[in-house]
């Protein structure tokens, strides 16, 4: 018994040892990539990814028709055909059949070169289980994409932008509908929408396009509209108390309140039995869409009976059983006549319909003829040529650039994977959770996922790259292994442990390592700003007490705080990777995507810079005359800041304007960040809040000087970070005060970004001082670069200006070819065209820049070690295609060799990295 | 009371000859593998006394009594975790990708209306409560939701179930460990009360005890993982390596394992000191000696069953919460286990998810709470539960 017990605790030890000595599984793989995510997808379907780590896994197992590769000479990039076995073909126009055009052109007969492509399919292409990929597996993919039912997050790809497939938006709308303003979709010839569905509905709770094309605001109601009318007891003022009332009678009536948060305002309400006494907060605040039939037919009140709708007699009177009548909607209509006539600024007023303008109506997105798959814009002539009929013409390089992302799945298994929701719409579990849940037909293919883990990517025996001779020397790694470490601390030491082939580094990790030879930056085409809520009412609605936030709207303010920060210490402090940069568009965005030119290279774009801190060098204000800005200086003059600070807060002083800045006020800026405890926005806001206050500090040690205030009084700063994961939800609401914006786009396509700023019915802009105003907004732009500014073809709106650029037939330098060469004979006139449009967008970024509402402070990269194990194509940064991607990577060692090497160096290379 | 104990002791010494061998610490293995072997015996006997017991009417009651209590603390609980789930901001980018659908969905889950006009509000709070209740009852597909971030249109109690294995595993091992180590260090301070291993014993204790589990995590972690590279820092993928019972993945986890553990065996180690240093010095431990018992006997078949009465409610405690994980452990070593889970439905705005592991662990805790006080009255019959006196 005794020789078992210690027998028993030997072996019990034994068996520990042995266990903890015991390695994982070695694969056979001669070239392993080992790296790693925050956080595992939990989709990868190519139809609704949405992140970047969405797009992970596809990003290997998937392939586009064209691919944009790294060049011979890895300087450049250029395009070769991957899933397509050659270049695709214009069809001439002559050759579309009448049926052809009646099906796609809805019998326009408007086709023109460059709408219609044939492209020839890869005969070899095959699905990782060997199973042909033809034609029709590219038309079906494209129905499960645009399928309505599905309501697939891509869908848009296919109908806005560049690549414009025909009867695409339509497939994905028909059958939906939104509300919208009746003005926005006016049809004057028939006096409505042509969509409409005939519901028509008031809302004087919500701004519209006819409110704003009275007001020029789109922020202001059609209750401020109606109760602004003169109070001389004149018919109009009578028409639009009765519809203030109507509506105020049916908001109170309709709803139990008694949940709302306004409950006490409606107990008000309640108390006294008056729907007059509802205001302008709750029916803002409520902003219901009322159906105008409600006016004959009634509707059900808070109590489930059947009530008919009020209101006043006369507004001489107060509310009372004699002063009220049921309201009909007849009486509705002759009150709008009135309300409409009486503010006549807007160009159909006269008409007899006109009383409907401020109304809002259900449009249907799409409402033709119901439209079949066989509708959709693409076709295959056979099993291995598609058919593409496009609504926009395409220049060929255009599409080569549209066709490198593929919407191609496994119809079959996607169908299978699919579920019907309780809400009646269609989802897909294809390309999430498990291996079999997905079919790969890339380079590599998917062979085991393990959700908030690892997941395993291997060669693809069945891709036709490997045999076809065209990829020689390209695809090396044999197995990529991406394990899932939440903590990056863990992911670092793992990388110096040998285990990890790449690691992104925070800001502390930079100090250690940004010297190392095998750190890289990866450049984004994202500008990392400051985006300033301008708005002085709403900004005067998120003060209290002794706090100020109004002086946010004044420009001098702003342009000293922007001056304060010196961006190259900042992108140093407080990012990984990103550059100092004062402009909306980085290195990334072409000017000419034949050439790969950067915007940024080209004259206009270098000429932004002076356009915005061309008289900002001095240290006194002059703006006129006054020195430029070095560019060295990124924008940065603290001595000129502390003067501009100091003019802002004088002009706010000095107002009249209730809730301006008055001495001993705190300027409290709340700062809204998605993540509060991220390293890199803590050193941030470290960093600005330090600045600020100094800034601020000597501003108000000058207005003491100049005795603007009390020696005793004073102004006080405070800059507070507050987490807010929906902050762009916010700032389009204009509930901030300061956020970061971090836009970006597509790099072939800068002036696409440009409606971010610009486009005045663009919802999620940033700056909400500047939001709804970019159509009244002017600005001059030497458009033809000769000078002077001609006022009467120079100046427009931001929002004309931008849609000119984005779309417009001046600006469109496509229509002489995409690669025109110096020897073409439309070479001249294509290089006007294109001077012009860079001329306008080089305008558009400094008009948006010199409001200061939008100040950018970085352009986004991202720092990160690669391993001694791989080396990338080119140590040089390139547009489009980076160091050459997977593609072109080359292995060091072999896994057994790494491993050696690790061991070698006691599994410890953090030393080694710094150098 | 004291005639039970007599009775007791009378019966062992019938049943049993002393042992004519003296007390041996190489003898210690085999007394333990006897004691565990009695103890399972005298636990049934225990059940079986518990169940047959005159006051077993009223201790049923104080059972049935904590139960509804239970449910009742249960729903409390689950109502308010509800109404500040649900008051959390939704929007459609919370999950579905398109508006309209999400909308659907919502309306579909009972958690938004369609007004009259075709726009959509949230629904009062107490009807979704409602609508929660009757889906859940009337056996509906997902009442408990769907995941739209970590793992996308998956149920919460799919998602669940694939991360139990990881966490139950962990802290099984970590048990088994800690219990026979704790115990056995605990008798060991307590049989040297006040002698320089006590002394030196407390001090790592009251270390363990005092430091959080995550300082040395990091530290093994470190020390093991990445500076002496004797064992895995982080654990693998189980299926990547063969199983959750294979030898690679049990190498994997024994760091997770060791950082759970000594936290326990301090606490057990603690425990059982204090409990057998009073034991060990009552009447009825001399009386035992001077009826013939040696020292060893004495510890292991009196002093120490006595000694446990406090302890053994712990271990059934840690018994049922195998199947919670530990958030920061789980995060450090990157074990995929539920710990993991509840930190990313947070992270990710997954709410249904977030709500179900809530309420899971709410129940886990709520179960092991009125499991460990039944087990009082099984332990020691001294205990009356529910007694009015």
């Amino acid at each position: 018994m005794k020789k078992n017990a210690w027998k028993f605790g030997i072996a019990s030890v034994g068996a520990i040892l042995v266990l903890a000595g015991c390695k994982p599984t070695q694969s056979s793989a001669n070239y392993t990539y080992n790296t790693s995510l925050s956080s595992s997808p939990s989709t990868w379907n190519v139809h609704n990814w949405q992140t970047s780590d969405e797009s992970y896994i596809n990003s290997f197992t998937e392939i586009g028709l064209y691919d944009c590769i790294l060049n011979e000479t890895k300087n450049g990039y250029t395009f070769v055909p991957e899933m397509a076995a050659d270049m695709p073909v214009s069809v001439d126009p002559g050759d579309i059949t009448d049926e052809e055009i009646e099906r796609y052109y809805a019998g326009s007969g408007n086709v023109v070169t460059g709408m219609v492509w044939d492209i020839p399919l890869n005969k070899n292409a095959k699905w990782e289980d060997g199973v042909a990929i033809k034609a029709s597996d590219y038309v079906d993919s494209m129905e499960l994409q645009l399928n309505s039912e599905y309501a697939n997050f891509r869908a848009d790809s296919y109908f806005t932008g560049n690549f414009i497939l025909a009867n695409a938006e339509n497939y994905y709308k028909q059958g939906r509908s939104t509300i919208e303003s009746l003005y926005k979709y006016l049809d004057e010839s028939i006096g409505d929408v042509k969509n409409s569905t005939g519901v028509y509905y008031l809302n004087i709770g919500k701004g519209s396009a006819y409110t704003q094309a009275i007001s020029s605001s789109a922020d202001t109601t059609l209750y401020t509209l109606l109760n602004q009318l003169p109070a001389s007891g004149s018919a109009a003022k009578l028409a639009a108390d009765r519809i203030i009332t109507a509506y105020s009678y049916y908001l109170w009536k309709s709803s139990d309140h008694t949940t709302s948060k306004n409950y006490t305002s409606w107990l008000n309400v309640n108390d006294k039995n008056d729907p007059t006494q509802v205001g302008q907060t709750l029916i803002e605040g409520d902003n219901v869409d009322m159906d105008i039939e409600i006016f004959n037919n009634g509707f059900k009140n808070a109590a489930g009976e059947t009530d008919y709708v009020k209101t006043i007699k006369s507004n001489k009177e107060s509310w009372s059983d004699s002063n009220s009548e049921r309201y009909t909607r007849d009486m509705f209509e002759a009150d709008m006549k009135t309300f409409v006539a009486s503010v006549d600024r807007v160009a159909p007023a006269s008409k007899s319909w006109a009383w409907k303008l401020p109304l809002f109506t259900a449009v249907f997105t799409y409402e033709g003829d119901p439209l079949s798959k066989d509708d959709l814009g693409i076709k295959a002539i056979d099993d291995y040529t598609l058919r593409i009929y496009l609504a926009k013409s395409i220049t060929p390089l255009n599409l080569r650039f549209s066709l490198t992302g593929n919407w191609l799945v496994n119809v079959d298994l996607y169908r299978k994977l699919t579920v019907t929701l309780a809400s009646g719409a269609k989802a897909t579990t294809y390309a999430t959770s498990k291996v079999e849940n997905y079919r790969s037909y890339g380079p590599y293919k998917l062979t085991y996922f393990e959700a908030g883990k690892q997941f395993e990517i291997k060669r693809n025996d069945q891709w036709y790259g490997y045999s076809d001779g065209k990829h020689e020397g390209q695809f090396q790694m044999d197995e990529i292994v991406t394990k899932i470490y939440s903590d990056h601390t863990t992911a670092l030491q793992e990388f110096m442990a040998g285990r990890l082939d790449d690691i992104d580094l925070t800001v502390s990790d930079v100090r250690t390592y940004g010297a190392s030879s095998r750190c890289q930056t990866t450049y984004e085409s994202y500008t990392q700003k400051i985006s300033f809520n301008s708005d002085y009412a709403k900004l005067k609605q998120l003060q209290g007490g002794k706090e100020n936030k109004t002086i946010l709207s004044n420009k001098n303010f702003r342009k000293g705080l922007s001056l304060s920060l010196n961006r190259t210490e900042f992108a140093s402090q407080a990012t990984s990777g990103s550059k100092g940069f004062t402009g909306l568009l980085n290195d990334l965005y072409l000017a000419n995507n034949a050439t790969g030119e950067s915007y940024r290279a080209t004259a206009q774009g270098k000429s932004v810079y002076g356009m915005v801190y061309g008289h900002l060098g001095g240290n006194t204000i002059d703006e006129e005359n006054g020195a430029a800005l070095a560019e060295s200086q990124v924008g940065y003059n603290r001595a000129l800041a502390i003067e501009y600070v100091t003019q802002g807060m004088k002009e706010e002083l000095q107002s009249t304007r209730d809730g301006h800045l008055a001495a001993g006020n705190t300027i409290s800026i709340e700062f809204r960040v998605y993540d509060d405890a991220s390293e890199n926005t803590i050193a941030a806001y470290n960093y600005i809040n330090r600045t600020w206050t100094a800034i601020i500090q000597s501003a108000v040690q000058k207005l003491k000087d100049q005795r603007v205030f009390g020696a005793n009084d004073d102004i006080g700063f405070q800059l507070s970070m507050a987490k807010d994961m929906d902050y762009y939800t916010t700032a389009k609401n204009g509930g901030y005060n300061i956020i970061f914006s971090i836009w970006g786009g597509a790099a072939v396509n800068p002036y696409g970004l440009m409606q971010v700023y610009c486009d005045n019915t663009f919802e999620s802009c940033c700056e909400y001082g500047f939001k709804g105003h970019q159509a009244e907004t002017m600005l001059g732009i030497d458009a033809n670069g000769d000078g002077t500014i001609d006022t009467t073809s120079e100046v427009k709106s931001f929002d004309a200006w931008y849609r000119a650029v984005d779309s417009g037939d001046e600006y469109n330098e496509a229509k002489y070819g995409d690669e025109v060469a110096t020897t073409d004979p439309n070479y001249e006139a294509w290089y006007e065209t294109h001077n012009k449009k860079l001329n306008v967008l080089a305008g558009l970024e400094a008009g948006i820049l010199n409001r200061f509402e939008a100040v950018p402070l970085a352009a986004r990269g991202t720092s990160s070690l690669l391993g001694f194990k791989v080396e990338n194509a080119t140590n040089t940064y390139v547009s489009l295609v980076g160091y050459g991607g997977i593609r072109f990577m080359k292995f060091n060692f072999t896994n057994t060799a790494w491993s050696d090497y690790c061991k070698q160096n006691n599994n410890n290379l953090s030393t080694l990295y710094q150098n | 009371m004291k005639s039970a104990l007599k009775m007791e002791l009378t019966n062992q010494n019938l049943q049993e000859t002393p042992n004519p061998e003296s007390p041996n610490p190489r003898n210690t293995f085999r007394r333990v593998v006897d004691f565990c072997k009695k103890g399972i015996i005298r636990v049934g006997k225990a059940i079986g006394h518990f169940f047959t017991r005159k006051d077993v009417k009223s201790t049923l009651a104080y059972i049935g009594k904590r139960l509804i209590l239970m449910v009742f603390t249960f729903l409390v609980i689950f109502f308010i975790c509800f109404v500040l789930v649900r008051l959390l901001p939704i929007s459609v980018d919370t999950g579905m990708k398109d508006q309209e659908v999400f909308y659907k969905q919502m309306v579909a889950q009972g958690r938004y209306v369609q007004n009259a006009d075709g726009s959509y509000s949230p629904m009062p709070i107490m009807q979704q409560l409602g609508n929660f209740i009757v889906n859940l009852f009337s056996g509906g597909s997902n009442p408990w939701g769907f995941s739209y971030h970590i793992e996308w249109l998956a149920s919460p109690d799919q998602i669940m179930a694939r991360q139990l294995p990881p966490t139950v595993l962990i802290n099984v091992y970590s048990m088994i460990i800690s219990i026979p180590l704790g115990l056995g260090l605990g008798t060991f301070m307590a049989l040297k009360k006040n002698k320089w291993e006590d002394h030196v014993l407390n001090v790592l204790v009251m270390l363990f005890i005092s430091v959080p589990s995550f300082i040395y995590a990091f530290l093994l972690q470190y020390l093991f993982g990445y500076v002496w590279n004797v064992l895995r820092p982080t654990a693998e993928s189980a299926n990547a390596v063969g199983g959750y019972f294979s030898g690679a993945y049990f190498a994997s986890i024994i760091l997770p394992i060791l950082s759970m553990t000594f936290g326990s065996i301090a606490g057990y180690a603690r425990y059982t000191r204090a409990e057998l240093t009073e034991v060990l010095t009552s009447d009825f431990m001399l009386l035992a000696r001077t009826k013939g018992l040696t020292r060893a006997q004495a510890t292991v078949r009196h002093a120490f069953r006595n000694s446990m009465v406090p302890i053994f409610p712990m271990i059934l405690g840690e018994v049922i919460s195998v199947l919670s994980g530990s958030m920061i452990i789980e995060n450090i070593f990157q074990v995929n286990g539920v710990g993991g889970l509840y930190l990313q439905s947070i992270q990710t705005r997954d709410f249904d998810v977030f709500q179900y592991v809530s309420m899971f662990y709410i129940l886990i805790g709520l179960v092991g709470t009125l499991v460990v006080d039944i087990s009082y009255g099984l332990v020691d019959p001294r205990i009356r539960m529910g007694s009015k006196k």
